[in-house]
């Protein structure tokens, strides 16, 4: 998801009166022209719970990389269950390894 | 003298009215955007507001060009871009302009293809919106903003998805990827 605009603050989430937003990072990314007033407005949403990642139980993370700010979600699980997985918390899945015989 | 001005006048504002319309996807013969017989007045094209209401669940698969405004509103309904699928529209796009409820939102999926929304996007006007962006989907906010949740009474309440399959506790949200 590309925020190509000029427009200062890009991103308006919850903005009408008694309106809820939510967005919700699960393996895609956000990318927009970096500057602070936007990184900052990003991090307000980080904090009050409008952007989550993996419904919540993963953690959004914020980059710069070159002059392009980079929003994305990382997986709270490590290794990370194959996309589409159901699995959302640790414990949940219990992975093993068998070594060959011989 | 007088009535060929009237006359010409007339023809001036037919015409105009026939360049720039509404045309409501109706589902009346399938869910693809690109069966003609499924719009009420021919395809959108640059002048024209594409209506998806009461319902409906249309599935884009082609380069359908460009369109005025999208505006996904009334009872509950759907419109999914798929791979292949190609869409600008030059002015508002709207996912909830009004109706929908709680647990039961409209709809902007995009599994696949290039969506380009040359002016604001929202996702929530005073309806209920939910926005898929999933696979290797491409959403292009090339002016203006994308609000999700703008008016007021635009959603009460409201939780993270769990799973994309339900759609229960989702309200005027964007969920970019799924696991």
């Amino acid at each position: 998801m590309n925020l190509l605009t000029n427009a200062s603050i890009p991103l308006q989430l919850g903005i009408g009166k008694n309106s809820q937003a939510h967005l919700d990072f699960s393996g895609g990314v956000m990318r927009q022209a970096f500057w602070d007033a936007r990184l900052a407005n990003v991090n307000n949403f980080i904090a009050d719970g409008t952007i989550t990642a993996y419904k919540g139980v993963g953690t959004v993370l914020t980059q710069r990389v070159e002059d392009v700010l980079i929003v994305k979600g990382l997986h709270p699980l490590n290794p990370v269950p194959e996309d589409g997985d159901p699995a959302t918390t640790p414990g949940a899945v219990e992975l093993r390894w068998v070594l060959p015989n011989g | 003298m007088r009535m060929r001005i009237v006359l010409c006048t007339g023809i001036v504002l037919c015409l105009a009215g026939a360049l720039s319309a509404d045309t409501d996807f109706t589902e009346a013969v399938d869910n693809l955007w690109s069966n003609v017989g499924n719009w009420s007045a021919g395809f959108p094209d640059d002048a024209d507001k594409a209506n998806f209401r009461n319902g409906v669940s249309a599935v884009l698969d082609y380069n359908a060009g460009i369109i005025k405004n999208l505006a996904i509103e009334g009872g509950a309904s759907k419109v999914t871009l798929v791979d292949g699928a190609e869409l600008a529209v030059r002015d508002w796009s709207i996912v909830g302009y009004n109706g929908g409820e709680q647990g039961n939102p409209h709809i902007l999926e995009l599994l696949g293809g290039l969506y380009n929304a040359n002016a604001r996007l929202y996702v929530g006007y005073t309806g209920f919106g939910l926005m898929i962006v999933d696979n290797d989907a491409v959403l292009n906010i090339n002016a203006q903003t994308l609000g999700i949740g703008q008016e007021e009474n635009g959603v009460i309440g409201g939780t993270p998805r769990r799973h994309r399959e339900s759609l229960d506790e989702c309200l005027n949200s964007l969920a970019v990827g799924h696991w």
